[in-house]
Parts: C-alpha cells; sequence; structure tokens
C-alpha cells in the first residue's frame, strides 16, 4: 500500500494519508521506509479487524482515536494531510549506508554463540550446529559454485540482500546438512523467503529426479514424517534461510497472526516416481523437464485435510477428495497420494494420467457462491474484479448465495504428487500452490 | 580432546547486510482541507465491504463537519498487490487535492 501512496505523492503531487492495522503502520514507518519505500508516508492507524464488522463500527473507529498519533482520527487525518512537512519529509537522495554484516561474528564461547544466534532470532529454535570456517567450507565442497556467487537478491520485505552461496552454506550448517545436500539447498535457496503474509502461509518444497536417490531423501514409508535426515533439514534450511539472510523477523517483518508449524519443515517432499502408475508422469516431467533433471518446485499454500482412513468401495477415493476440496479457498490445489491411491484411481477409475485426474477435480468440485466468496483471501484477491465485471467472478459475485459454482475451474491449478510407502490408500488434499520448478542440477 | 566450553570459535555471521532505500520527500501539503477534493481510495484488502465502508463513515463526518469538503470514494482495480496507474491518474484528471488511500492489515 505504501507504494501507491508514494505514486501519488511522487507522480502525481497530491498529498496522501496511508491507512492500515497499527501493526502494519509500525511497520510503514519502520522497516518499509528505511529499506523498501524511502518516503516518510504519514499513516493513520484504523483499529482492526475491519472486514466483516458492521458500518456501525466503522462508525465508532472514525469517531475514535487514532492509535498511532493519539489524536482524534479525522483530527489525524486531517493533519496528516495539512500540517507543512519537517526536514526529514523534505530530504531528498540516498541516506548513509547501512552498517555492513561483518562475514565473522566476534569470537566467543559455545554457549554465548548459540545464545546470541536465538537472540537475533536467527534459529527456528530448535538446536542449531554452529557454523565454524571449517564446517562451512565442508558445506561448501557440496557445490561447484563459488562462496561469494549470489543465488538470490531478496527485496522482499525489504534491503535487496545478497543470499551468496556462503550464506546459504552457513544456513545448512546451522541445520545439520551434509555437503550432499548443497545443490537442493541452493536450488531451494533461490525461492526463499517463505510465505508472508498475516493469514498465516506455509510452503512445500517438492523435490523430483535422480537427485532424490543420490542424497538419500525417503519418498516412502513415512515421507512425511520426521524420519529422514534429508527431508528434514532440507526443509528446515528455508526457513533458517528467510529469517537470517531474509531476515523476517515476528512482529518486524512478518505479522502472520497464527503462525503455521508447517514451517519447520516446510513440507518438504519427495515424489515416489518408482511407484507412479503406468502413464503418470513425475511432476517434474509435468512441468516441462525431462524425466532425468532432477528439480526442486516450491510453492505456498496454508492447510492440509487428511482421508484419515482408507479408501471404501462404495465412495471412489476422487469423489472423497472433491468433497474434501469444497473446504479449500479454490486458489490452488495439490493432492498427495500414496501410490495405492495412484493405482486404484487409474485401475478402478480411469485415471490414465494426473491430467485427467485435475480436469475431473475442475469440473466436479462445486461450492457454494456464499461460501466461496466468504473466504477472505478470495474476497480480497478477486472481488474487485467480479465488481469491475470480469468473469468467471462477475457472474458469481451476482449469484443468489446457496448457487453451485466451480472454484477450482483452472485444471493447471490442481496438482498431484504420489508419495508414500504403499501401506494404506491414504491422501491429503492440501491447498498449496506450486510455482516454477529449478533445476538442481545447476547448483551442483 | 573435548574443547573447553570456556575456548573461544569463531564462527560465520548468518545475516546479509540490507540496502536502504533512496529518499524520497514527501509533496507539499495544503494550507487547509476546505474546499478540496479528497479521494479515498480503496485498495480492496480484506473484500470490498472493509475500507469501502469506513471511507463512507470519513464522508459522513466530512459532510457533518466540513461540508466544503468534496469526497469521492473509489476501489482501485485489481487487489491490493497490484498497480493501478489509470485510477492514479483519475484522482488527478478528477480534480484531486488529496488522498487517503487504505485501508492495509
Amino acid at each position: 500500500m505504501s507504494r501507491f501512496a508514494k505514486i501519488l505523492e511522487q507522480q502525481y503531487g497530491i498529498p496522501t494519508v496511508g491507512a492500515a492495522a497499527e501493526t502494519m503502520v509500525k511497520y510503514g514507518t519502520g522497516y518499509d521506509f528505511l529499506y523498501t519505500n524511502g518516503m516518510p508516508i504519514r499513516y493513520v492507524a484504523i483499529p482492526f479487524p475491519v472486514a466483516g464488522q458492521p458500518a456501525s463500527v466503522h462508525k465508532r473507529y472514525v469517531e475514535g482515536i487514532d492509535p498511532h498519533s493519539g489524536k482524534p482520527m479525522m483530527t489525524a487525518i486531517i493533519d496528516a494531510l495539512t500540517k507543512p512537512l519537517t526536514e526529514q519529509e523534505k530530504f531528498a537522495g540516498m541516506p548513509p549506508e547501512a552498517m555492513p554484516e561483518p562475514r565473522l561474528l566476534k569470537p566467543d564461547t559455545e554457549e554465548n554463540l548459540h545464545h546470541l544466534f536465538k537472540d537475533k532470532d536467527w534459529t527456528d529454535y530448535n538446536p542449531i550446529v554452529l557454523p565454524t570456517e571449517e564446517r562451512v567450507a565442508a558445506m561448501l565442497k557440496g557445490t561447484s559454485h563459488k562462496p561469494d556467487e549470489v543465488v538470490n537478491t531478496i527485496s522482499w520485505p525489504g534491503g535487496a540482500r545478497d543470499l551468496t552461496v556462503e550464506k546459504a552454506a552457513v544456513a545448512a550448517v546451522m541445520a545439520g546438512a551434509k555437503p550432499e545436500y548443497m545443490p537442493v539447498i541452493l536450488a531451494v535457496a533461490t525461492q526463499v523467503p517463505f510465505g508472508n503474509s498475516t493469514s498465516s502461509m506455509a510452503n512445500m518444497i517438492v523435490v523430483n529426479g535422480p537427485i532424490v536417490k543420490e542424497i538419500g531423501m525417503n519418498p516412502g514409508t513415512n515421507a512425511m514424517g520426521p524420519h529422514n535426515d534429508a527431508n528434514a533439514v532440507i526443509g528446515r534450511v528455508f526457513t533458517i534461510l528467510s529469517k537470517t539472510v531474509g531476515n523476517l523477523h515476528s512482529g518486524k517483518t512478518t505479522f502472520s497472526t497464527l503462525g503455521s508449524n508447517l514451517q519447520y519443515n516446510n513440507v518438504t517432499i519427495a515424489e515416489n516416481e518408482d511407484l507412479l502408475p503406468e502413464g503418470w508422469q513425475p511432476f517434474h516431467v509435468q512441468m516441462g523437464f525431462k524425466p532425468g533433471d532432477s528439480v526442486v518446485t516450491v510453492g505456498t499454500g496454508w492447510t492440509y485435510i487428511s482421508s484419515v482412513g482408507e479408501v471404501q468401495k462404495a465412495y471412489p477415493p476422487q469423489k472423497l477428495m472433491r468433497d474434501y476440496m469444497r473446504s479449500l479457498t479454490g486458489l490452488g490445489a495439490t493432492i498427495v497420494m500414496d501410490p495405492t491411491v495412484a493405482a486404484l484411481l487409474k485401475d478402478t477409475q480411469g485415471f490414465n494420467s494426473k491430467q485427467d485426474l485435475s480436469k475431473w477435480f475442475s469440473e466436479n468440485v462445486e461450492t457454494t457462491a456464499e461460501s466461496y466468496w466468504g473466504n477472505g483471501v478470495v474476497s480480497t484477491m478477486f472481488a474487485s474484479l467480479a465488481l469491475q465485471g470480469l468473469e468467471p467472478y462477475a457472474t458469481s459475485y451476482k449469484a443468489p448465495p446457496d448457487t453451485l459454482i466451480k472454484p477450482f475451474n483452472n485444471p493447471r491449478a490442481i496438482q498431484v504428487l504420489v508419495v508414500g510407502g504403499a501401506i494404506q490408500t491414504t491422501w491429503f488434499v492440501t491447498d498449496f500452490r506450486l510455482g516454477r520448478g529449478v533445476l538442481v542440477d545447476d547448483w551442483k | 580432546m573435548a574443547k573447553s566450553k570456556a575456548e573461544l570459535i569463531t564462527v560465520l555471521n548468518p545475516a546479509a547486510t540490507g540496502k536502504y532505500a533512496e529518499r524520497v520527500p514527501l509533496s507539499p501539503r495544503l494550507d487547509t482541507l476546505e474546499g478540496k477534493t479528497l479521494y479515498m481510495l480503496d485498495i480492496n484488502w480484506g473484500g470490498p465491504e472493509a475500507a469501502y465502508s469506513v471511507f463512507e463513515q470519513m464522508q459522513n463526518w466530512f459532510a457533518a463537519n466540513m461540508p466544503s469538503v468534496k469526497t469521492v470514494i473509489k476501489r482501485k482495480r485489481g487487489s491490493y498487490m497490484v498497480p493501478d496507474e489509470a485510477t492514479w491518474k483519475e484522482v488527478k484528471d478528477g480534480g484531486g487535492d488529496a488522498a487517503i488511500v487504505g485501508i492495509s492489515g
């Protein structure tokens, strides 16, 4: 929002006041101003929640106090638009450079350094391995890339921080990785930071190709549980890098109201390509990579729902998946299923490819217009498009509340992954939306 | 031989240096809002009945307390994440003297 205010001020010369929740005002006047926007936007803080409240509550907010300035809300707005600028508000140009982060920390005892890493919020609060020069040098042997090569410049939430190969190796040491994980970790590092939303997002990291076996990832029994070193550690590095290099810290640069336990591991999974039914392609091949390529794909989402028990003959798996998918937002989905479920879907239900199944979901998942638009993220993202008259949103937005609509109308936004040990016909439907794959081989 | 816990060790810094943004000044403020046109721009965060409804209450306040202020409520096009040059230009072309933009949560 601050960038919109900046455009109005800078390009059009229109005095503007930003209105936001108090936490966002603190962020806007602090971190966002320093590292991203550069304009000292004047704000008022609107009490929250705003969405879902009746007009009487909004009236109370407007007639009440602005928590940011302590003034009556409307006085604060008028003042923001009419009070002369301070010298700081007139300043143009580059500020003095930020204090550079030294490559090495001041020598200290192990105990004190462990405390420091926690005090700085550089960890996930599980034990870490301290990144000594020897350990980091050993980790760097896992890639041919030079330590100072920039893997990713992290510009959100600001600061254009360079994530170098060495910084990735530091995080890998902290998380307890082995050097052979480095190509996967560097591919993952290109996608840092983690999903950062007040709605409490998480991420999913999917690994495909020969690298799965090369580094001993587990795509089989207990693939999604805490039973394998590579599965556990690689996802952990993603969060540590988001906090160390990405500078994402709770209450400062990330404001997820509930947070997500999934961020400890970021749902890091390897597809069980050996047990795919005939005709079902590995996920990375679906996305245009070669079967022999090793690929990491990172997605964002919130939720997964389990079938809990075995598939029942009387109600084929795609129907129960469809029922459970009605609980998801419709922004996208990833279905994670045991190989036995995939085999059943092919052999007894006639789904000869993952694409067939995705198409079936896009045509058969239905929810009411009221329920679809009742989701805050859907409403935030798409209601304005509906009000502009853009389809398919406009029709469903105007429809009677109990009208059935198809929220997953794009089959390409529904992915299918086969994971697990072929022990029980269990599956998860999730709302994770997978991004573009990254070639691991480029980081060897 | 086990290391003494009191032994000092050197470790690498996991954090990276951030770069400050170039400072851009605010535009000059108005002498007064009396007789001016104030745009209230809904960025669509929280859906269509969030900021818009708050802005309606602000509009009511101006009508009651500063009736010479002309207020215009507009929703920007697209979600809160995408820019909307057409709306910003519309504010200028529509004679907008000042703006409130929000509400971000």
